[in-house]
């Protein structure tokens, strides 16, 4: 092989690797949507309703939910992909989606404003495609600068939870995309019952794995598993499939709960920047700009559904 | 009635006026007859006695069949604990109502942890 060859194969290997290193346009599209979010605020009418795991809906002035979106754990767990574009309260939108990898998390669609980056929609459907959760601007008067950034509060993994979790479950038995980002003490049954709460992120959807004393009775729902153990039930909840939350059930082998103690359970820490997490951009907002929780009835339109319509 | 039998009615004060006239005057004379009286007197203080015995005997029969739980009386102090342990026992094992979970007990837990994962709380967050 000549040496102009073997340079010209140097330098293709090159510009491949330059062109995969980059990111792609669903990728900067995302990472230009959190970083908006961070320092701007659209002013208007928003909707936003949670059908799952619990009916809540009402008006708000920020997007609620998901609460926290980890980039990495997305960027890990998720495909990125521009699906199209559409208009979402009179504004274009560039739809962005997110197809879990695993195959079984749920999936979201993001609409973002194609001049400020922001979100105006978005939605979380379950692996079956129902709809879980929406938020929809229905008006967007103006796009308000914070004073100062704000710090979008990220759940991450944390590795004191994680040892605790396994110390728990004998073993790394965690659905696959998952991470655990807290642990903490319950209480269920009208609090007659103490238990512990796990709970599991993969970046844009979360689980929870409840460890409470054995229980001859325990609710069959969707989204919902449980096994009996010798002394616990365990029980996996979440927007999964069945079998999804079944198949890890499995792997749950009752460990020392009863040597945990209340030192030794946490959350998530987060540090951005190394600041502390905030996340209320109607404090950082000029008093005058806030919007009020003294709205006319007609502009916070609430769509109370039924327990029964739930997915 | 021979003079023995008069002794006995009148050791026993059942005589009449004439008839305890006489038996003093026949006592004054023959001092064998004093003999006879004084033994009489003995005989009926010993039957009195034996008399008190059995009345009290029969007073004391008679308490015990008014009052049968008497025989208990001496048994109840013992008893306190062993009840005491029983009561406690039996209200520490009846089965109380099982707490219920509920599917909305249990979602509402999701809801708590997800929901809420961009809030830390402080206290565990140390």
């Amino acid at each position: 092989m000549s040496g102009l060859v073997r340079v010209l194969l140097a330098a293709a290997a090159l510009l491949l690797g330059l062109a995969l290193a980059q990111p792609t346009p669903a990728q900067q599209l995302f990472a230009r949507m959190l970083q908006a979010e961070q320092s701007h605020a659209f002013i208007g009418e928003l909707r936003e309703a949670v059908r799952w795991p619990e009916p809540l809906s009402g008006a708000a002035d920020h997007f609620r939910h998901p609460s926290g979106v980890t980039p990495e754990l997305v960027g890990h767990n998720f495909e990125m992909a521009i699906t199209g574009r559409d208009f979402v309260a009179g504004r274009e939108a560039v739809v962005l989606s997110f197809l879990p990898r695993n195959g079984f998390s749920p999936n979201w669609t993001f609409w973002v404003d194609a001049d400020s980056g922001l979100r105006l929609a978005y939605e979380q459907r379950d692996a079956e495609g129902a709809l879980l959760a929406e938020g929809r601007y229905l008006r967007v008067d103006r796009v308000q600068p914070f004073d100062a950034p704000r710090h979008i509060t990220a759940p991450q993994s944390n590795p004191v939870v994680k040892r605790n979790a396994e110390r728990i479950l004998l073993g790394d038995a965690f659905p696959p995309g998952f991470v655990p980002v807290a642990l903490e003490r319950t209480r269920l049954g009208d609090g007659a019952i103490q238990g512990l709460r796990l709970t599991l992120w993969d970046g844009l959807n979360g689980t929870v794995l409840l460890v409470y004393p054995r229980q001859r009775q325990v609710p069959d729902r969707p989204y919902l598993a449980s096994r009996s153990l010798r002394r616990v039930t365990v029980s996996a909840l979440g927007p999964l499939p069945r079998a999804a939350l079944e198949g890890w059930l499995t792997a749950v082998v009752q460990g020392p709960v009863r040597r945990l103690d209340a030192q030794q359970l946490e959350r998530f820490t987060l540090e951005h920047d190394g600041q502390p997490s905030d996340e209320q951009p109607r404090d950082e907002r000029p008093r005058d700009e806030q919007p009020s929780d003294e709205k006319p009835t007609d502009e916070r339109p609430t769509d109370e559904r039924p327990r029964d319509d739930q997915p | 009635m021979t003079m023995r039998d008069q002794l006995s009615a009148y050791v026993d004060g059942e005589l009449t006026p004439e008839e305890l006239a006489a038996v003093e005057a026949a006592l004054a004379q023959d001092p064998e007859l004093r003999a006879e009286l004084n033994a009489f007197k003995r005989l009926s203080n010993e039957l009195r006695v034996d008399e008190a015995d059995r009345a009290a005997a029969d007073v004391i029969r008679a308490r015990l069949r008014r009052s049968p739980r008497s025989r208990w009386g001496a048994w109840w102090p013992a008893l306190v604990p062993v009840v005491t342990g029983v009561v406690v026992a039996v209200v520490l094992l009846w089965p109380t109502p099982a707490p219920t979970l509920t599917s909305a007990d249990l979602f509402g837990q999701y809801s708590e942890a997800v929901l809420s994962l961009g809030e830390p709380s402080e206290e565990l967050n140390q």
